[in-house]
């Protein structure tokens, strides 16, 4: 009986199997309709929005609606600093290449948003580092008083067969607000009439109410404001008195022109006045970053942010709107004062920084992390580190505990892609004959391994630095045989690579990219592995039609 | 109009044997196969009633120690077992000269209760600590019944690689 009712369920599975043959259904078709109910994604503002069939029957309208703003996002006013991408570097000449780490994520927010809009992003706003950061990799949680763990992955090259990609994750220890330092936060917040639009200060008052519902009784937030000038909206409250904290933000309205720089500093002055020692003491500044500053020039700001981050006070920066974003100035004071810079550009991201991230992004559990990789010239001819360009370090500031560095915040993860160049492999543009000295042979010691990965790092309230260490074996596995981390990060920079146009990009293409991810998705709990899926899918469509 | 039943009729046969066979010798695609459950992993790894995973080594070199960090999942019949017995070898890629031994370390009380566990041991290396110049790399044994018993082989773990934690010896 049991299996008679086994054989007219295949019966009928073949029946209807047959249907879809004969009406001409291929194989390809039935894949992409597979992958396709698959991909239920959160676009930034939309609840839910499912399938790739319905922001393809949107995508028409938001581009040509794009089209009539004669191209504003991101021509117009949004200014980004010039990306000049690591080359590739022999192994023989240079072994040795030292990084800062960077936890920034504002990157792959901005590119969303151009891509959600019907546009590609301009090359200087992709930044790969930021866009792979973005993702929550969950790597194993760190052992003993390490504030994180340190793992690496070698696979093969999806965008060139005869590379390797070298993948160096660190985690960061989960934290629960519960048991961070008491905050003394001090919201720097810019009302300039540039801020009145829907994706800036309602957005920007949304997402710092998030974060005050979320922080202990005992931790401090004050308020100020700058536009025309700056002012104290809300001295130094506890957040027991939450009341009169969303009464203060709730009543914040945009008007008059920037002056940042007067800002910052009675925003400093607030926070040294309440400084709690052994505290978070940190400065969170919002804006669109139209810093038409008066008196103070762009460096003299810098200045300032370093001096203050030296007395215990860091900076963190949160980026709203289009059009007028000075991204690179974002990037730049929130690198000086040891903080993250996040780009908001939705309530969903609002919720991510502010709401489920807000332990990384207010609590800094290593600073100065630097990254010093020594590749072995018996296994590597030579290697080319993917993004990360402003954050390159001479080999000797590895060592040198002056020199400033990334942070990395509670639970954050950060990852770090090599593309490797085997050993017997060309280097494309390798070096050119030397006249004087001799390139040095390998020593022929430790021939199994592929590199040595070393980390310095500062406990948070520490000016002396810790160094870890951990060797890479030889050998990679095939990319689809890779964990789903790996193949997610080269999703990631092979999307970058082809945003950018770089001319490092061999092989990419939209599809190895969707592939990849289609195969990295695992779980996806946030959504946000199927969204990138799409954003990969929508600017290859772009491309084709030429929307630059 | 019986021809044409009888056409029509001959008609779906011929469909649905093609169909069939097609079925049959082509298989059914490999994205319309559902995929493993737990279950099937489970009956999968029926010879295997322990199976691990490494999270994480690291060798704290003021103190001397080796910590680890195993997945452990119990697959067998029955209730998990009480004890688990956990050796390892640590040496670097140079071969077996600098290879050091654990003996078996027994984690009672694993599992308590459940078919999953994470155990986190801590081995002293006092009497031939690691030399902080060279990579280290550990295999682990992870059984329900001692691994060392008789001498015989024990099956290790793929090589993880070993976190060195420098400590005050950080600066040179």
């Amino acid at each position: 009986m049991k299996s008679s009712a086994s054989i007219q369920v295949r019966a009928i599975a073949y029946v209807a199997f047959a249907a879809v043959m004969i009406t001409g259904c291929g194989d390809t078709n039935m894949r992409e309709s597979a992958s396709n109910s698959n991909a239920t994604v959160r676009l930034p503002g939309t609840a839910n929005a499912s399938a790739n069939m319905a922001m393809d029957a949107r995508l028409a309208p938001v581009a040509l609606e794009t089209d009539a703003h004669g191209g504003q996002l991101g021509k117009a006013g949004d200014r980004y600093a010039e990306i000049t991408e690591n080359p590739f570097l022999e192994t023989l000449r240079a072994p040795l290449s030292t990084f800062s780490i960077d936890v920034d994520t504002a990157s792959y927010a901005n590119v969303r948003r151009f891509i959600t809009d019907g546009q590609l992003p301009p090359k200087d706003a992709v930044r790969i580092e930021e866009m792979i950061n973005y993702f929550d990799y969950e790597y194993p949680q760190p052992m003993g008083d390490v504030p994180f763990s340190v793992m690496t992955e070698t696979a093969s090259c999806p965008w060139n067969s005869q590379h390797q990609i070298l993948k160096i994750g660190l985690q960061g220890k989960k934290v629960s607000l519960e048991q961070t330092p008491t905050a003394n936060l001090v919201f720097l917040l810019d009302v300039s009439g540039s801020m009145n639009s829907p994706d800036k200060l309602p957005l920007l008052k949304s997402g710092l109410t998030m974060m005050v519902d979320q922080l202990k009784p005992n931790d401090r937030i004050a308020i100020v404001v700058y536009a025309g000038s700056s002012g104290l909206v809300l001295p130094s409250t506890p957040v027991s008195r939450k009341g009169d904290i969303i009464a203060a933000l709730s009543g914040l309205e945009a008007g008059g022109s920037t002056n940042g720089g007067q800002g910052i500093e009675l925003a400093y002055t607030v926070a040294a006045n309440n400084f709690i020692p052994g505290g978070n003491n940190r400065v969170i500044l919002a804006t669109d970053g139209d810093f038409n500053v008066g008196a103070k020039s762009d460096d003299a700001l810098v200045d300032l942010i370093e001096a203050k981050r030296k007395s215990g006070v860091f900076l963190s920066v949160l980026g709203f709107g289009r059009g007028n974003l000075n991204d690179s100035m974002m990037e730049k004071l929130s690198n000086k004062g040891n903080g993250h810079y996040a780009y908001i550009d939705s309530s969903d991201e609002a919720r991510r920084a502010l709401g489920t991230q807000v332990a990384g992004t207010l609590y800094t559990i290593a600073k100065d992390v630097k990254i010093q990789v020594e590749f072995n010239p018996a296994k590597v001819a030579g290697y080319r580190l993917i993004g990360y360009e402003n954050r390159m370090l001479a080999t000797e500031d590895f060592e040198d505990d002056k020199k400033d560095a990334g942070e990395i915040g509670a639970g954050h993860s950060v990852t770090a892609l090599y593309e490797i160049v085997p050993a017997g492999v060309k280097v494309d543009n390798a070096g050119i004959e030397l006249k004087y000295s001799e390139v040095r042979e390998p020593k022929g010691a430790f021939t199994n391994e592929m590199a040595t990965v070393k980390l310095r790092y500062k406990e948070p309230d520490q000016e002396v630095s810790k160094l870890l260490t951990i060797g890479v074996p030889d050998g990679s596995t095939d990319i689809e045989a890779a964990s789903p981390n790996m193949k997610l990060a080269a999703s990631v920079a092979q999307f970058g690579l082809l945003l950018r146009d770089s001319r490092y990009k061999g092989q990419a293409a939209f599809p190895s990219a969707a592939s990849l991810a289609r195969m990295a998705m695992g779980g996806d709990v946030q959504g946000s592995r199927g969204e990138l899926l799409n954003l990969v899918e929508r600017a290859s469509k772009l491309t084709r039609n030429g929307r630059g | 109009m019986k021809k044409h039943l009888a056409g029509f009729a001959l008609y779906n046969l011929i469909v649905i044997v093609t169909v069939a066979a097609y079925a049959y010798f082509a298989g059914v695609p490999a994205y319309l196969q559902p995929e493993p459950t737990s279950c099937w992993t489970h009956l999968q790894n029926a010879d295997k009633p322990l199976t691990f995973e490494v999270l994480g080594v690291q060798y704290d070199l003021d103190r001397k120690i080796l910590l680890s960090r195993i997945t452990v999942r119990w697959n067998g019949f029955g209730a998990p077992p009480r004890s688990l017995y956990v050796t390892h070898r640590t040496g670097t890629v140079e071969g077996p000269a600098n290879t050091r031994y654990s003996s078996d370390n027994i984690v009672r009380a694993a599992f308590q209760g459940d078919r999953f566990a994470i155990i986190e041991l801590e081995t002293e290396l006092e009497a031939m600590p690691l030399d902080p110049s060279a990579n280290y790399y550990s295999e682990f044994a992870v059984s329900h019944m001692p691994n060392l018993r008789h001498g015989a082989a024990v099956a290790f773990s793929e090589p993880s690689q070993v976190l060195f934690s420098h400590g005050s010896r950080s600066m040179k």
